[in-house]
């Protein structure tokens, strides 16, 4: 029953409302008053209404509410909290005495690595100080996937492009074996393209964190989730000034802010936000509130990449870890937090060190610092990393997501946080990239003209540079993975060898026909293959044959030991599987640079074969071993029919088609021209001792060009090749090869000092059982120098 | 008197049989493979007076990491001495014995011949990997490859 107060109150409103309905409505008295009667017992309803249903209902619906919060708090915090974006490194330098490298290029590492150049003795990680030809560095602590290399303090000297002094400054001593960090490469992100370096709390300097609360939540292990003291500080603030001068939002009203709710600024946001605050707060321990918000707040932006948590951001402004950073850098990111973009040290220094010092102040103010160390601090600059702009190397990254996609969910890659261990080595990719991009422009002023690159290890098969356009940053079309073009001569070694490894038929000597072949397919058509100069040159040896790269006697081998045999050898030496046709045997198959790569890192490693690979191994979030991709090798072929091959392929590069690299280069190399018909692609492809690369050049509508393999790709292998190649090309020592003198017309053994004499490589027991009448010749370099 | 004759053509039969087993197997071969449990073969020995100071110091890791069975993480170490010295024929070899023990039987075969690539004039070193080759190729039913292993390590014993 309704309370008399109730009753009274309610015959007020009936009566004014029935007043309001006489005046309208003319009714007969009986039937008003019938009608006030049931108006009254209908408010009466009403009034039980408003108590029984809608009040009850009310509490129903603001606990379905307070469910629905919940809910969503517990569900993101109980599961997963973020997305994290794969982060995929280049390969660690390694630096001990004897190991092949140049000043420029340690200079280089560095630089990529985020190491900052000082003038005294470095003090703090990632310093170093150079003159001159040496080095003292201070490295980074960093974790492999063998374990933690700890940070080292050394003494580099560098003469003739060797490490010849490797010293670990405060002991004095030998330091055997140094590897630095990682360079990081890029991250594979979520679509929101959110990146974070999870921090735990307790890798967060105590400092750190009396620091943030005294900026942004003083009282954060005393409230609830919300401070009052702090909204009504903030309010009486904001009254006086007529402004938004402070805000009074917790740590916790902050992050569920940013986890849960938009930026707008509505009453119902800020009420969602106070409950969700006070929710979270009940559910969870203040220091994983706390640890949460470290690695959420937003910090910052890197073209499209955000820049989340202090983790990164120092990493991102400072190049180095949340611990290593000191007191002002520290001051600095805290004071980014009311506006990342307006205080961000990279775009404006200036607001940056103001806020800094407004931090700084704050600190003295707490007793945090004293007052000396304010002002020290406070005089000291803003100094930020510079930092390579995201989106490099796009090529390579293709490669590095097309290998992990064999094993991993693009979701994964995107959101599980992994560690992705390259094989990139940043300075023969910075060198690539160059070589095209100054060599292009010398070979023809039409920008249309495109190139590809690839550099891979003869040892592993590990891809150390990959270069897809003329623009090397550009993300689009990647020549080097995906055009496939036709290879021209690169097919002839592959043919030789085939041939070749029939030992008992071919040699190097083997006097191969150089006349006119007309041959018939089987649809009877006529099929007549010239040689480049359109010259036929009678009775030429394989190796002459090869040197100079004829066409006509390729075609004969190769129609002699079976086209079908030349594709297996193709295959057995990591190219694909292709179908047998005549014309295979001068190059009209269809291959990308990357393929090419495939098949001469196989030459260059004599044989053995190793899948190319661009990662080495994966971390998960947590720095544990994932996955690990190890070294494979094997053969399929001779390698005594290989080293007979790259014998040839040294001397295609002093005498043969390729000749002008010995002329501009120190170090003996191997490797071959390829031209397609028109002179459409240009190819080289070629290895020293610890290189192979492969060029390509040409227009994507596959128009010719002006450039054969010699004076279109390989420029640019050699413009590449001379400033990262350290270690000549050796043939193996085998036992079961010897070299034999040989006259260069008729295959059959020479004197070493007769007219066309020539070294050559052969099988035990395959060599010449006929000497040559042939003739002394006043230079015994005669036969290279009618090459020359 | 019985007695003693059976115990003299015991003796007898033995130092037979251990005479015909020495010639199955030559004695450099079972110096070299020896068929000990320790993977520490002569063949591995370093050269100090040639070796890096970097490689001294992985293969000592390496050492322990095998001793411990921690075959993944020596492999990875192998894998950064052959980054320093890619023609290292030891190190090769010892990825080959790694490959053997943890039942690769393939990948050991390629890594002997890849060792054995790199062996030239090391005729205690290429022993060793055909042993492996030939152990693997055993083990895969591989009849072919195994007599080739066995031939080889003959040719070579009678070096």
């Amino acid at each position: 029953m309704p309370s008399n107060k109730q009753k009274s109150s309610a015959a007020v409103k009936s009566k004014s409302r029935s007043t309001k309905k006489v005046t309208t409505d003319k009714k007969p008295v009986r039937s008003r008053r019938k009608t006030k009667r049931s108006t009254t017992r209908s408010k009466t309803w009403s009034k039980r209404a408003v108590v029984f249903v809608l009040i009850p209902g009310s509490l129903l619906a603001f606990l379905f509410y307070l469910v629905f919060l919940d809910q969503r708090i517990t569900q993101r915090f109980e599961g997963r909290i973020w997305q994290l974006p794969a982060h995929v490194y280049a390969r660690p330098l390694e630096l001990y005495i004897g190991k092949s490298i140049s000043t420029e290029q340690l200079s280089f590492e560095l630089n990529y690595l985020n190491y900052q150049k000082v003038e005294q003795l470095p003090q703090k990680s990632a310093e170093y100080r150079h003159w001159q030809n040496i080095f003292e560095i201070k490295t980074r602590d960093f974790i492999f996937w063998d374990g933690k290399e700890p940070a080292h303090t050394i003494r580099v000297k560098i003469e003739n492009n060797k490490v010849v002094e490797l010293i670990n400054i405060y002991s004095n001593s030998n330091a055997d074996l140094v590897r630095f960090d990682a360079g990081y490469l890029t991250g594979i992100f979520p679509s929101h393209s959110q990146d974070r370096v999870l921090l735990k709390l307790d890798e967060v300097p105590d400092i750190f964190i009396k620091m943030l609360l005294l900026i942004e939540d003083r009282r954060y292990f005393s409230h609830l989730g919300i401070d009052p003291r702090s909204i009504a500080r903030a309010l009486v603030i904001n009254l006086s000034s007529g402004q938004t001068m402070q805000g009074g939002s917790t740590l916790t009203q902050q992050l569920v802010k940013n986890l849960f709710l938009t930026q707008e600024k509505k009453i119902s946001r800020k009420i969602n936000e106070a409950f969700m605050s006070l929710l979270l707060e009940y559910h969870y321990d203040k220091k994983l509130i706390l640890e949460t918000y470290l690695n959420e707040i937003y910090l910052g932006q890197d073209g499209r990449r955000a820049i989340h948590g202090f983790g990164l951001a120092s990493e991102f402004y400072f190049g180095k870890a949340l611990k290593h950073l000191s007191i002002d850098e520290m001051a600095l990111l805290v004071g980014m937090i009311k506006g990342a973009s307006y205080y961000n040290p990279k775009r404006n220094p200036e607001h940056a060190l103001e806020r800094r010092n407004v931090v700084l102040s704050s600190m003295a103010g707490a007793e945090l610092i004293t007052e000396r160390q304010l002002a020290l601090l406070s005089a000291r600059p803003v100094a930020t990393v510079k930092h390579a702009s995201l989106g490099l190397y796009p090529a390579f990254v293709d490669v590095v997501k097309l290998q992990l996609q064999q094993d991993y969910h693009a979701e994964d890659l995107r959101s599980e946080g992994l560690r992705v261990f390259t094989t990139l080595d940043p300075y023969i990719q910075y060198k690539s990239e160059q070589a095209i991009k100054n060599t292009l422009p010398v070979l023809s002023k039409d920008e249309s003209l495109q190139s590809a690159a690839v550099v891979v290890s003869p040892l592993n098969g590990d891809i150390l540079a990959v270069v897809g356009d003329r623009n090397p940053s550009y993300k689009g079309f990647n020549r080097a993975l995906n055009a496939e073009r036709q290879i021209g001569s690169l097919i002839k070694p592959v043919l030789y060898l085939t041939a070749l490894q029939d030992e008992s038929k071919y040699t190097l000597a083997t006097i191969l026909d150089d006349s006119e072949l007309i041959y018939q397919d089987s649809n009877q058509l006529d099929w007549k293959p010239e040689n480049y100069d359109k010259e036929y040159h009678g009775e030429v040896t394989l190796y002459e044959s090869l040197l100079k790269s004829y066409n006509v006697p390729a075609v004969r081998t190769g129609l002699d030991v079976g086209l079908d045999k030349v594709a297996d050898t193709l295959y057995a030496l990591g190219g694909k599987q292709i179908s047998a046709y005549p014309s295979l045997a001068l190059g009209a198959v269809n291959m990308s640079p990357m393929e090419v790569a495939s098949i001469y890192q196989s030459f260059s490693a004599n044989g053995f074969h190793s899948p190319l690979r661009s990662v080495t191994a994966v971390l998960d979030k947590e720095r544990k071993p994932l996955e690990r991709y190890s070294l494979e090798v094997g053969i399929n072929v001779k390698p005594e029919a290989v080293a007979l091959i790259n014998s040839a392929l040294i001397d295609v590069t002093k005498y043969g088609t390729a000749k002008n690299l010995s002329k501009n280069l120190d170090l003996q190399v191997a490797g071959k021209t390829g031209t397609s018909d028109d002179l459409r692609d240009s190819w080289f492809a070629g290895f020293s001792g610890d290189i192979v690369a492969v060029v390509w050049t040409g227009y994507d509508d596959n128009l010719p060009t002006t450039l054969t393999g010699s004076s279109g790709a390989m420029k640019i292998w050699l413009n590449l090749v001379k400033e990262v190649a350290y270690k000549p090309y050796q043939l193996p020592q085998m036992t079961d090869l010897e070299s034999h003198w040989i006259d260069g017309n008729n295959g059959l053994l020479a004197e070493k000092d007769c007219e066309n004499a020539v070294e050559l490589t052969f099988i035990k027991g395959t060599q010449p059982n006929q000497e040559s009448d042939c003739e002394a010749a006043a230079s015994s370099n005669w036969f290279f120098n009618l090459f020359n | 008197m019985f007695q003693r004759l059976r115990n003299l053509s015991y003796l007898f039969i033995s130092i037979l049989l251990l005479s015909c087993a020495s010639t199955e197997k030559p004695e450099s071969y079972d110096d070299i493979v020896g068929g000990s449990a320790s993977y520490k073969y002569e063949a591995w020995r370093l050269n100090d007076a040639v070796e890096s100071e970097a490689i001294k110091v992985l293969l000592t890791e390496i050492d322990a990491l095998i001793e411990d069975n921690s075959f993944n993480a020596a492999t990875d170490k192998l894998e950064r001495v052959l980054r320093i010295k890619a023609d290292y024929a030891p190190a090769w070899s010892r990825l080959s014995w790694i490959a053997l023990q943890t039942d690769y039987l393939e990948r050991s075969i390629d890594m002997a011949k890849r060792s054995n690539s790199f062996a030239y004039g090391d005729t205690r070193l290429q022993l060793l990997n055909w042993s492996f080759i030939s152990t693997a190729s055993k083990a895969l039913n591989d009849e072919d490859n195994y007599l080739r292993a066995q031939q080889k390590i003959d040719s070579l014993s009678s070096f």
